[in-house]
């Protein structure tokens, strides 16, 4: 991990003995992260924050069985990824090969992002398959190595390596609209 | 010369920074002399850069709210300790006016001076019956317009509903 804070076990004993200040930090701490990480998959506001809800929710009544001794973040974003499966199943989305043209774009995305210099790699986000998305976004943002993604995701790292420089290539070309090689 | 493809795998695996040296300096030779793989290197480092700084999004302003409330852990409040402090200071003052000897000796005291009393009351009796005369005039021109009256029945129904409030609260945290 080298982007993001990571939290202590104490605090996680305190969310346990029902400390709300500690919940509120957990939240505060996470939220942000977990909701990008989804929304950059789901492509949907409302279906982003429901999916981060419920990762809340689900993450937080299984307390107990966390093992302290891991990052949290590998925990948390293993429940979002699994709900982000689950939601794209449902919707019949096909994980893998994800019809690229989907793109909800809604207004609260094209306000916000209009006012960042980065709405070109934004939108070449958006037009990649949900896994290389995915394998991007938790390596290149989230700043998680190749076991820690294999753990979230259960897919070997030899296949995350072809994938992520797969997806790096992809990615460069929606940027720069050419093809090398 | 290494064919594009090859200079391409060692590029990914930079990224990675897992390269060796020799690998290295195979990578910053052809680069050197291919402005395409070059080009290629830079537009991907950059990008990939501009990933980690892609802006975060955030749920709804009530996020968190709507979270603690789902799993069903309440906000600590200081209404129920503020409630408990008066409840007991209320007590206390009652318990020392029934038992204290202090009570019976100002009562004894207050009997025997029953004119001194009489007189003491006649005085407060004369000021309030002066601030009336002179309060009257802006309390009968003020109740002429409805919006006395109203302010009045609001303040009436904001202490009713201030008690109840510190009830429930008070209920809350007994529970």
């Amino acid at each position: 991990m080298k982007n993001g804070i990571e939290i202590d076990a104490q605090l996680i004993l305190s969310a346990l003995n029902g400390d709300e200040d500690a919940y509120q930090k957990i939240l505060n701490i996470y939220k942000g992260r977990i909701f990008s990480y989804v929304y950059r998959i789901v492509r949907n506001y409302h279906d982003a924050e429901d999916i981060t809800f419920d990762t809340f929710i689900r993450s937080f009544k299984s307390l107990k069985s966390f093992d302290t001794a891991k990052p949290f973040s590998i925990w948390l974003f293993t429940i979002a990824h699994n709900l982000v499966i689950d939601f794209l199943r449902k919707n019949k989305q096909n994980y893998e090969y994800l019809d690229e043209s989907h793109s909800t774009n809604n207004d609260f995305v094209k306000e916000y992002e209009k006012k960042r210099k980065l709405e070109k790699i934004e939108q070449a986000l958006t037009k990649l398959p949900p896994i290389d998305c995915e394998l991007v976004i938790l390596y290149h943002k989230e700043g998680h190595s190749y076991d820690e993604i294999s753990e979230i995701l259960k897919i070997p790292v030899s296949t995350i390596k072809i994938r992520l420089h797969r997806a790096r290539k992809k990615l460069r070309e929606l940027v720069h609209g050419e093809t090398f090689f | 010369m290494m064919i594009h493809k090859e200079i391409e795998r060692l590029i990914q695996k930079r990224l990675d920074g897992k390269t060796t040296v020799e690998e290295e300096h195979e990578i910053l030779l052809h680069l050197s002399l291919c402005a395409e793989c070059q080009q290629f290197y830079q537009e991907l480092v950059q990008i990939t850069d501009a990933v980690g700084g892609v802006i975060e999004f955030f749920p709804s302003h009530n996020f968190n709210e709507r979270v603690l409330k789902k799993l069903g852990i309440k906000k600590s409040s200081p209404w129920p300790k503020v409630a408990t402090a008066f409840a007991g200071a209320w007590l206390g003052s009652l318990l020392f006016l029934l038992f204290s000897p202090l009570t019976k000796i100002l009562l004894g005291k207050g009997l025997t001076s029953i004119p001194a009393f009489m007189h003491l009351l006649n005085k407060i009796v004369l000021a309030l019956t002066s601030l009336g005369h002179f309060i009257m005039p802006f309390v009968e021109k003020s109740f002429k317009s409805p919006a006395t009256a109203i302010g009045l029945i609001f303040t009436v129904f904001i202490i009713y509903f201030f008690g109840r409030m510190l009830k429930k609260e008070a209920k809350c945290s007994s529970s």
